[in-house]
């Protein structure tokens, strides 16, 4: 999936967050957004998933334009194309780490669900697990749970908004190295404050350079 | 994980709340088929027999009355075809309707508690003389028609539970037992386990008409049964399980009433138990009633559907995240409406259909029991199947109306709306 960002200009209320902001990801590789909090990591990722439209500027997969379709139509392709990775992802408590990560099986035809959902976990170091509640998992094997189930449909773009956030150094190197293997030839955007991933990502896009202060005309990164 | 647990698992988050909506329109359902059954029972009634609602008069005919014996009646219980051939030519019989049921040849009153007298039916055997012992047969012989006399009961149908009764002061006892906490005069039955040493296997015993327990069985001198055993019981002995008991006539407004009773009576030898005025006003009822049940239906399915929306408004509130979650992986407004309304919706068709059912098995005795018949009387009117199918399906349809607003509104809420924790 080649992701594309043209002239895109975001408010959050009053403020310019995204400033006429462009670059573009081709297929298979994966990105890294960096920057401080508050500079607008998230919302340039919600606008790249079709989240939140671009108030200026043009967002397109391969070469549609998701920001000139319908919200059912971007919803549509989204839930066909793409996956999403948030920051603190959300499980319910009372279903074991299998069956959360056999979620997407429900939406989606997956062949052999039950079967791929426990070889990635499996990779993730999650196969002592398969039957524990998630409620009882740690923070980093939740973001490894949360890895398998975006990927068990094999989506063509994978968008992550600091997925290691939250880890420490040790379990979030482990689990970064874990998602840039398993997505190989996968197109992936990631916003993250690590710049030892950042610096393993294909593309690196650090955000504070595109802020309008300090950038008026448009950016291209490749 | 299959779909199927998702919505099990998502329904039941509220078990109560669900369980009481599927009461409630279970009851619901029932309710409005029976009204419509009623209803439908009272223009069938009109139809076929109160042409356009002029007031009729129904005469119930039994067989000849009993003969007293021992304050026992007994009379053959069943109508000559000769008979009810005979009545149905008579002018001015308009319909006539045959009552099968079982045929009671004897009949005994009882005194109940809270001075109820009520007539109850008993099957009589006959037994061979020589198996008669000889005071019996000579106190039979002997006696008035209104004497009391000893009677033998047939000890197959005996149990000490189950026949134990008090009697006259001049009949003398067989023994003195404590049974259910009462001091019974007189004790009958069998003892398996040997608890009354005075207990009774093949004795005689006496049968007072003041009885308040009914006896099972009773036997009578031979010569009184004879006459009638070939036509109450077949070449077995086995009792006529359904014969012709009973037959309603209805009378035109215009014919000599009394001139139909004194043939059936004096002519005939029948009795006329009661005489009854259908009213031409059913036909204004069952409209009407049509009209108010409708009205009732379509408040009670309202109700029902408003308390639908709430409860999975109010589930889908607690389940926003969860919304949102499923929505991220993939979930359409289709895949939605099956994890929350799914089981709701197929629990409400399931109360549906045995609200249904419930009203299909009880109609007919509350049917008998408004339009004040015997629940014996066969009813020609069944509720029609389309109103149990027009019920499930309203049933079906209200819980998914119900729950699409709700679900709809949940889908189109912006996504990391619903995803933020």
């Amino acid at each position: 999936m080649h992701v594309s960002c043209l002239r895109v200009e975001r408010y959050c209320g009053e403020r310019l967050v995204l400033n006429n902001l462009s670059f573009s990801v081709p297929t298979g590789k994966s990105c890294a957004i960096t920057g401080p909090s508050g500079c607008g990591k998230s919302t340039l990722l919600h606008t790249l998933a079709g989240l939140e439209l671009p108030q200026a500027g043009t967002i397109t997969w391969n070469d549609t334009s998701i920001s000139d379709l319908s919200g059912k139509k971007r919803e549509k392709l989204r839930n066909e194309y793409c996956g999403l990775l948030l920051q603190e992802p959300i499980f319910d408590p009372h279903r074991s780490t299998l069956a959360s990560a056999l979620l997407p099986s429900l939406f989606h035809t997956i062949p052999d669900a039950s079967k791929q959902a426990q070889e990635l976990l499996n990779i993730l170091g999650l196969s002592e697990h398969l039957a524990q509640s998630t409620a009882s998992l740690s923070g980093g094997q939740r973001i490894r749970l949360a890895i398998a189930r975006c990927l068990l449909n094999r989506p063509s773009l994978i968008i992550a908004d600091e997925p290691t956030g939250s880890l420490d150094e040790q379990n979030a190197r482990a689990t970064w190295q874990s998602l840039l293997e398993l997505t190989q030839g996968t197109t992936m955007i990631v916003a993250t404050h690590d710049p030892e991933f950042a610096a393993a990502c294909d593309i690196h896009i650090p955000l504070e350079t595109f802020q309008p202060q300090r950038q008026e005309d448009a950016q291209v990164v490749q | 994980m299959t779909f199927w647990t998702l919505i099990r698992a998502e329904a039941c988050r509220r078990p109560l709340s669900l369980i009481l909506l599927a009461g409630i329109a279970m009851l619901s359902t029932t309710g409005i088929v029976l009204g419509f059954s009623l209803i439908g029972h009272m223009e069938h009634i009109v139809s076929t027999e109160l042409g356009k609602g002029e007031n009729l008069q129904q005469l119930r005919v039994l067989p000849a009355k009993p003969l007293t014996f021992a304050g026992i009646g007994i009379n053959k219980p069943i109508l000559a075809e000769d008979d009810i051939s005979a009545i149905r030519h008579l002018p001015g019989v308009i319909s006539s309707r045959v009552i099968h049921s079982a045929p009671f040849p004897a009949t005994v009153y009882l005194n109940l508690p809270g001075n109820f007298r009520v007539k109850q039916g008993i099957p009589i055997y006959a037994i061979a003389a020589e198996d008669v012992p000889l005071a019996i047969r000579k106190q039979w012989s002997d006696a008035r028609p209104d004497e009391t006399v000893p009677l033998l009961f047939n000890p197959q149908l005996i149990h000490y539970y189950n026949i134990s009764f008090a009697t006259r002061d001049n009949i003398p006892r067989v023994s003195h037992d404590i049974f259910m906490g009462q001091s019974l005069d007189i004790t009958i039955g069998s003892d398996p386990y040997e608890h009354f040493p005075n207990a009774f296997n093949r004795k005689t015993f006496p049968i007072s008409t003041d009885t308040t327990i009914a006896p099972w069985a009773i036997a009578l001198p031979k010569q009184v049964t004879d006459v009638w055993m070939a036509e109450l019981y077949g070449a077995n002995n086995i009792p006529h399980t359904a014969a012709p008991v009973q037959l309603v006539i209805t009378l035109s407004p215009s014919c000599d009433r009394d001139a139909i009773i004194a043939t059936i009576q004096d002519t005939l030898g029948l009795q006329i138990e009661d005489v009854h005025i259908l009213q031409g006003t059913l036909f204004r009822l069952s409209a009407g009633g049509k009209a108010i049940l409708t009205a009732l239906s379509l408040i009670l399915f309202s109700l029902l559907a408003i308390g639908g929306a709430g409860w999975v408004a109010s589930l889908i509130g607690e389940r926003r995240m969860m919304i949102g979650l499923y929505r991220q992986h993939g979930a359409q407004l289709r895949h939605l409406l099956c994890i929350f309304a799914g089981g709701f919706m197929l629990l409400l068709s399931i109360a549906g259909c045995l609200g249904a059912l419930c009203a299909l098995l009880i109609h007919g005795p509350i049917t008998a029991l408004i339009l004040a018949q015997l629940p014996i009387e066969s009813t020609p009117y069944a509720p029609p199947l389309h109103w149990i199918i027009y019920s499930t399906a309203l049933c079906f349809c209200l819980a998914l109306i119900a729950t699409v607003p709700p679900l709809w509104k949940a889908h189109k809420t912006p996504l990391l709306e619903l995803l933020k924790q």
